[in-house]
């Protein structure tokens, strides 16, 4: 148990580390000095120079891709080029709270949305709700959240001043609804759908039948012998997910004005300000990595027959 | 009192346990009349114990799944079923909780995927006592640990706290068997209860179920493709074929002096427990009619080894045959004009 923790760990760290040099290395094959773009489009040469030395940017990559690993050991992920005398863990964790509010809301717009749907479509499969619903959940799939985003703006915010039409000056809850809704509504359709295939054969089992030859309640067949199959793939889904957003969502934190990682790292990869966009993109691996250590830990909550060890 | 007649002792201490009456299951479908259960009727008494056999897709099963009002869809059920002379799904049974597992409880046939692999025994074996007989958390889980010392789990309460996946198939037969007489029904049908299972498995199972079911005067209903199975443990024997009952009567009588060819046939096919084994066990060559199809005349006439024309014309009636309890729907039964081969050879004389 402690052993595969401890391998799992090293696992871990060793994923992180790829992703991080991964993106030192796109962020400096990608055309452009950053010197440049730091010191403006009217700086001298020689302007562009200074800043260069520095930055250390002149100073050969491996170099600089050791100083910065040497740092990130020790925690510090450097300053930000574009945004001077501002270190990135400091705009990070200014811009963490709203992308973890907004993967919060975004995953509970799934699951709130998502497994009602997929269970009652899969409990009255083939009948009419079943085929109502389905629709539903394509269209759900299919509408892109920046133009779902913005007719959510225009129909909810501006037509009707239901929500605030943009960024993050009003009681929490309210400024999140918009944004959660339109990141959550393509997962809780696939939900949907994922939770109704999977009950559907989870009700067609010998168990399930056993249940219902014992007497039991509907009720309790669905809630006591059917739903904690159906959660395996939906923990699964749901640790991707999160993890996924909490690296920040680009598009709707830009729709709805949220200041988020997302933003912050498209605004890096404008200014190509290398230790942002590094520092931005360790962020969202880690928490891809432990969202996925997470999920397989609840594997063995959910299931007795899953265990840790074996691998 | 809508209750009163579903009372594990019921008011018609003379008549059967469970009467079914003309029971058909239909499926929809393009070919055949798609009936793949066709006026099926049995009576069982109180502690009868009762043989269901045919091979697989003879409808033994459906018939069982139609008499639990459990008959997958698109499938309908017409015909009665009378419990303790209720007929059940009507009025006060329309409830299936109020009788599924407390009067009438089945066990079906693969131990290994019948119970909840996420859930411990325990609540799976508690939840009936709980939910049927109202028991408290502490007196149900005192019962379940009776009932499996009952079935011969060595160290119950252990067992108790585990999870399906950690016992064996004959154990979790067991468990499944001791949920199912957990409320003393007064009928319990076992589906191939011991297929699944190994020899020596198979014949503890079933003295298990022995043991158990007569100790309530629970009645049974086996269902088995093995009549050597069956005809160890049950009084009565019914065959099935294309979902029609073709005989049925007395075990002994059945056995020693079938009226049926096709019960003549599975006689045959059953490997002999003593002496050298043939160089091929005896089987029955074709296959029966796929679900619902129908042929003009008996079903069984295309394999049968006496069959006349008018096998292929005229479908033979359930009739009673010279002996009590005994019937047989064959042209040739009861009539000395057939020329009947005889039983260790039916199966070596088929083409």
């Amino acid at each position: 148990m402690i052993a595969w923790f401890l391998r799992r760990l090293l696992q871990m760290v060793l994923v992180v580390l790829g992703v991080v040099t991964l993106a030192f290395i796109f962020s400096n094959i990608v055309p452009g000095n950053p010197a440049r773009l730091v010191a403006g489009p009217q700086a001298t040469p020689q302007a562009v120079q200074l800043i260069a030395h520095q930055l250390g940017l002149d100073r050969p990559v491996l170099s600089q891709y050791l100083q910065y690993m040497w740092r990130l050991l020790h925690g510090n992920l450097g300053v930000s080029y574009a945004l001077e005398d501002r270190t990135v863990s400091s705009e990070i964790m200014g811009a963490l709270p709203f992308t973890i509010q907004l993967a919060i809301g975004g995953v509970l717009v799934e699951i709130l949305i998502g497994l009602p749907i997929g269970i009652i479509a899969a409990y009255r499969a083939g009948g009419f709700l079943d085929r109502a619903l389905n629709i539903v959940a394509l269209v759900g799939l299919s509408m892109p959240p920046f133009w779902l985003g913005l007719m959510l703006l225009y129909y909810l915010a501006y037509k009707v001043s239901l929500f605030p039409l943009n960024g993050t000056g009003h009681p929490l809850v309210w400024y999140l609804v918009l944004p959660s809704f339109t990141l959550g509504i393509g997962g809780a359709a696939f939900y949907a759908r994922m939770v109704r295939t999977t009950m559907i054969s989870v009700l067609r089992s010998p168990f399930i039948e056993f249940a219902r030859l014992k007497g039991m309640p509907e009720r309790r067949i669905i809630f006591r012998h059917t739903l904690r199959h159906v959660l395996t793939p939906v923990v699964t889904m749901l640790g991707m997910d999160l993890g996924y957003f909490l690296g920040g969502v680009l598009i709707i934190e830009s729709v709805f004005g949220l200041p988020g990682v997302g933003l912050l790292a498209y605004s890096a990869i404008g200014t190509l300000d290398i230790p942002m966009i590094t520092g931005t993109v360790l962020v969202a691996a880690v928490f891809v990595v432990v969202m996925n250590f997470v999920v397989d830990v609840t594997y063995t909550l959910i299931d007795p027959r899953v265990r840790l060890s074996r691998r | 009192m809508p209750d009163a007649p579903l009372q594990s002792t019921g008011p018609l201490e003379g008549g059967p346990v469970i009467a079914v009456d003309r029971l058909s299951v239909t499926f929809p479908t393009t070919g055949g009349d798609g009936r793949v259960v066709r006026d099926v009727s049995l009576a069982i008494g109180r502690g009868e114990r009762v043989g269901l056999v045919g091979e697989s897709g003879s409808g033994k099963s459906l018939t069982a799944r139609a008499i639990m009002r459990l008959v997958p869809r698109p499938g309908e059920v017409s015909g009665r079923v009378l419990l303790d002379g209720v007929e059940l799904g009507v009025g006060a049974t329309r409830d299936p909780t109020k009788w599924r597992g407390r009067s009438v409880a089945m066990i079906t046939q693969d131990p290994l995927s019948s119970l909840n692999p996420l859930v411990r025994i325990g609540p799976q074996m508690t939840e009936m006592l709980r939910f049927h007989r109202g028991a408290g958390r502490a007196a149900a889980r005192a019962r379940a640990t009776e009932l499996l010392t009952a079935v011969g789990i060595p160290d119950p309460a252990r067992t108790l706290n585990q999870f399906p996946a950690v016992l064996s198939g004959g154990m979790r037969q067991r468990v499944a068997l001791a949920i199912a007489i957990s409320c003393d029904p007064r009928l319990l049908i076992a589906d191939e209860p011991t297929t699944a299972l190994d020899v020596t498995i198979q014949a503890q199972v079933l003295s298990l179920l022995e043991r158990t079911t007569a100790e309530h005067g629970t009645a049974v209903l086996l269902i088995s493709h093995d009549l050597g199975v069956v005809s160890g443990f049950c009084e009565r024997v019914i065959v099935m074929y294309a979902g029609r009952i073709v005989e049925a009567g007395p075990t002994e009588q059945l056995v020693s002096a079938p009226a049926h060819p096709y019960t003549r046939a599975l006689l045959a096919s059953v490997p002999p427990i003593q002496g050298e084994l043939p160089e091929r066990l005896p089987s029955i060559p074709g296959s029966p009619p796929l679900g619902g199809a129908r042929i003009p005349g008996c079903a069984f006439a295309p394999r049968c080894p006496i069959a006349r024309d008018v096998c292929r014309e005229v479908e033979p009636e359930l009739r009673a045959q010279a002996r009590d309890g005994h019937e047989a729907a064959c042209h040739a039964a009861g009539d000395p004009t057939w020329e009947i081969p005889e039983l260790a050879s039916t199966a070596e004389a088929l083409p």
